[in-house]
Formats: C-alpha cells, structure tokens, sequence
C-alpha cells in the first residue's frame, strides 16, 4: 500500500467490487474531472463523455493497480489529458475552421447578478479556449486542478523550468485578452 | 528569495502562495512583509487576474451523471459470478477460462457503460445463472474448496503486466 497515496485505499475498495466504494470514488473525482475536461475542451457535453470513459478505465483497472508506481490522481489526469487531446486533435482533422465553439455554458435567464458572473465566466472560458494547447493545459493543471508544478511539468512531460514559462505565457496572454475585451451586453 | 524570482513565480503562480512551490513559500513571505512596496502592488495587480480566471466555474455534477458512472462499475457480485460461471466447470481450464472470464467481465462493462438498464438486467441474469451453477457444485460434487472464494478469483489477474499508468 503506498501511503504517500490519498487514494490508494479506496481504490483497492474499488478494485474488490464494493458497491461503496465505487460510488464513493465517483463522487470524489467526478467533479475534478469534469472540471480538468471541461476547461480543456470547452464543452460540457463532451466534459461528461471523458469523464465517463475516464471511469469505464479505473473499474478495469482498479483490481490491477500496483501501489508505489504512480499516484492514483496523477494517473487519472493522465488518462483524461489523453481523452482530451484526442478529442482536440479530431475536432481540428474534422473541422479546422470550428475552434470558436461557444464553451460550456447555457443561456438560460437569469437574475442580473447571476448573469453578470455567468458572462464573467464565459469571457475566461472563450480566452482559455484561445490559448495555444500547452498553455491551457499548464494553466488548466496549475490554477484549476491544483496540481504542484512538480505534478503538473511532469504530467506534461516537461521540467518545471518549462512549466513556468508556459505558465507565466497563459497569464499574460490571458491578461491582455480579458483587459481588453469590452464587456458586450450579447454575451448572454 | 530575490524580488527577481518573487516576481517570476508571481507571473506563473499567480498572487495565491498556496499555488507556489512549497519549498519557497516561506521566502516569498517574508519578502512579501519586509520587502518593497513594489512587491505588493504586483501581488494586487496578480489578484485581480486569479479572481478573473475564478469566475470560470464548472458546474458540478449532478446525480443522474453520478448514477450512470457508478452504475457502469461491474459489482464483486456480477465479477464473481461471471467468474463462477466460466471457471467452475474444470480447475484444468483455469488459462482459457480466466481469458474467458476476463471478456465476459469487459462484455459487461461495455453493456453497463452504453446500456446501463440493459446492463443491469442481463447482470441479473447472470448472477441467477451463475448461482445455479454454483449451488449444483456445492451439492453435487467436492469442487476445488475455493469455490466460493470470490476475492481469490477476483484478484486471479492482478499479476497483468501492463504499465497502465502511461495509459
């Protein structure tokens, strides 16, 4: 068992087939799944999708995990970065031109308030949307999911000094977008 | 810690030290209180980006979603039984009944996953199966004592040599 590990028992809980514990990892790394995939991709729909075949892998793999090799967590962002570039690379062989997807986000009515922080949202997710991969990715695993740089370079596959300055990129390009956009009363 | 690198980990990290690297948190700190002016205004200025960048939430998931993913996970039941039902007939087939215990399992996976209600009837089904099966071997005839020894068979495979965490 590897104590360093925060998931290493429920995922043997898992791997043994108890119906709590398979609920109980569901509801612990759902949402930061959801969160990792849907800010990569800027679509909820597909968000649950990854999701969804992110967790077919952990049942099938549960039984099988060896402690000590890798953290559970790092592995399933590795196994949702992957879900995610794949579908990033189809949508580009399929559609090049249709990058300007309007991100996850209905346009329900809303009180004012509601509204303004929805359309907040949305001007972040379509600057995220814009920024070149790597970009988004460092920053979606550095800022959003809370990864150490350690976790996030090496997830990447890159050295941490890499890291930062894909990092220190994504905040200034991100920066001058969001600075210079005008608020649009359309965006709802 | 110079203003220098203060600067360099605040355009990366943002102004929140809970996102820095843990070994120069202290550092920043103490720079942070007796350093130059200079040094917060920039840390401000960097706040103002992180609160921007929170605006873009994810909504949380909702029970139907969470439902679905932990209907799709096979139960130790539906595997057991699964296993029962290939492996008991003869301990001397246990290779080719282990691989085909293996697909079954993926078959039901794969039902669970694209037809959840499906999934859960033919479960059913199975487990009714393979409890007939197992009721007869424990009438019938002294069948291997780990006939009923449904952690050992599930965890028949964990020696796969797969390095699934490059996955």
């Amino acid at each position: 068992m590897n104590d360093d590990d925060p998931d290493a028992e429920l995922l043997a809980r898992v791997g043994r087939g108890e119906p709590r514990a398979v609920r109980e990892m569901v509801e612990r790394k759902l949402g930061r799944l959801l969160s990792l995939a849907e800010r990569m991709l800027g679509r909820r729909v597909e968000a649950e999708e990854v999701a969804q075949e992110v967790f077919v892998r952990v049942w099938k793999q549960a039984p099988h995990w060896q402690s000590g090799r890798a953290r559970f967590d790092t592995w399933l962002h590795r196994v949702a970065l992957n879900l995610c570039y794949d579908r990033l690379r189809r949508r580009r062989e399929e559609a090049p031109d249709d990058d300007a997807d309007e991100p996850a986000a209905d346009r329900a009515e809303a009180p004012d308030e509601l509204l303004e922080v929805k359309q907040r949202g949305r001007r972040v997710a379509r600057a995220l949307a814009d920024l070149p991969q790597r970009q988004r990715e460092a920053l979606v695993l550095q800022y959003y999911q809370e990864l150490s740089n350690g976790e996030a370079a090496e997830l990447m596959g890159i050295g941490i000094e890499a890291l930062e300055s894909l990092l220190v990129r994504a905040r200034r390009s991100l920066r001058a977008r969001l600075a210079g956009e005008p608020r649009r009363n359309d965006d709802a | 810690m110079t203003p220098e690198r203060f600067h360099a980990l605040l355009d990366a990290c943002g102004a929140d030290l809970r996102r820095w690297p843990d070994a120069e948190r202290d550092g920043a700190r103490e720079l942070l209180a007796n350093g130059p002016g200079a040094l917060r205004a920039a840390c401000a200025e960097a706040a103002l980006l992180d609160r921007t960048l929170d605006a873009h939430e994810v909504v949380a998931p909702d029970s139907t979603l969470i439902e679905r993913i932990a209907g799709a996970a096979p139960s130790a039941a539906s595997d057991a039984a699964s296993d029962a039902a290939t492996i008991e007939p003869s301990a001397g087939a246990l290779p080719s009944a282990v691989s085909s215990a293996r697909r079954a399992r993926s078959w039901w996976r794969g039902a669970g996953f694209f037809w959840p209600r499906a999934g859960w009837a033919l479960t059913g089904l199975a487990g009714a199966i393979a409890g007939a099966l197992v009721v007869s071997v424990a009438l019938g005839d002294a069948g291997p004592a780990a006939a009923t020894d449904w952690q050992k068979r599930a965890t028949a495979f964990t020696d796969r040599g797969a390095d699934w965490s490059e996955e």
